[in-house]
């Protein structure tokens, strides 16, 4: 058993549990949080499996982006306010224990990953940026194209859902004679 | 080397356990985070068979995981904001026992 075969038994392990903690989690933010773990244990898998450059992106996109953008709308609606009055109390020791355990674990699989890296134990079959890139926009640019469509509907379908959620809004406040 | 097939059964765990969260959760953000697992575990399945194989391909997969991945779940956070304003509450099963006409 090699050593990216253990930085990758660990990291399934760990991302398979903080998956289940997502799942039965009671707390939004708690939620958000093991998620944010799960993607740091499947971008470790994804790099010892020979792809460092699609786990710089995971943890990049899936952990800066999406997991932030949860954030926002929690911290937005305010649901740990509405919907679960106990969550204003203090978290207990089980609740911060799981997931100490579970980002220490992780930490130590990245040593693991960094002292393998250091002495120069790799898959044999890492694919590099370079092939990437390559493959990506000589044989795959359509893909580019249709990728940047679908950012560009996202973006305006976002958007519109937004500024109906905003006259929805001031219609209630102009219903409720605030205004 | 990792075996193939426990690269891939680890992605199978994944993908079940958002799936269960789709099915199970009645609260729209969660069912929106058990989306992102299931995509997330595709996009791992895409990166094992890439490095299996020692092709690029598989990655440049990923690559087109991410972005229907970003737009969804801005579209879905949207959707969500406006459900919120427009029912009061984010429970789905709630929401489609309110018929609002």
């Amino acid at each position: 058993m090699t050593l990216l075969a253990v930085i990758f038994y660990i990291a399934a392990a760990v991302a398979i549990l903080a998956t289940g903690a997502v799942l039965f989690a009671r707390n939004a933010v708690n939620a958000v949080l093991y998620l944010l773990v799960s993607l740091f244990g499947v971008a470790l898998m994804m790099y010892s499996l020979g792809g460092a450059f699609v786990a710089i992106l995971e943890i990049i996109v899936y952990a800066g982006a999406i997991v932030v953008l949860f954030l926002f709308v929690i911290m937005m609606l305010n649901i740990a306010r509405i919907e679960q009055h106990k969550d204003l109390q203090p978290p207990t020791r089980p609740q911060l224990l799981v997931p100490v355990i579970l980002a220490l674990v992780l930490m130590a699989d990245l040593g693991i990953a960094i002292y393998a890296a250091a002495a120069g134990v790799s898959s044999g079959k890492t694919i590099t940026v370079t092939a990437i890139g390559e493959t990506l926009y000589r044989q795959h640019y359509l893909g580019v194209e249709l990728a940047s469509l679908v950012l560009l509907i996202g973006l305006i379908g976002a958007l519109h859902l937004g500024s109906a959620a905003w006259f929805t809004h001031q219609k209630e406040a102009n219903q409720d004679g605030t205004c | 080397m990792v075996p193939a097939e426990h690269a891939l059964i680890v992605a199978t765990i994944l993908f079940c356990l958002g799936a269960i969260g789709v099915l199970v959760r009645r609260n729209f953000l969660f069912v929106l985070m058990a989306i992102e697992i299931m995509l997330n575990a595709a996009g791992l399945a895409f990166v094992a068979a890439s490095g299996i194989h020692g092709q690029p391909d598989g990655q440049i997969f990923f690559l087109f995981i991410l972005p229907v991945a970003a737009a969804e779940v801005a579209i879905g956070l949207a959707l969500g904001v406006l459900l919120r304003l427009r029912y009061g509450t984010l429970d789905l099963w709630q929401i489609a026992q309110t018929r609002e006409d």
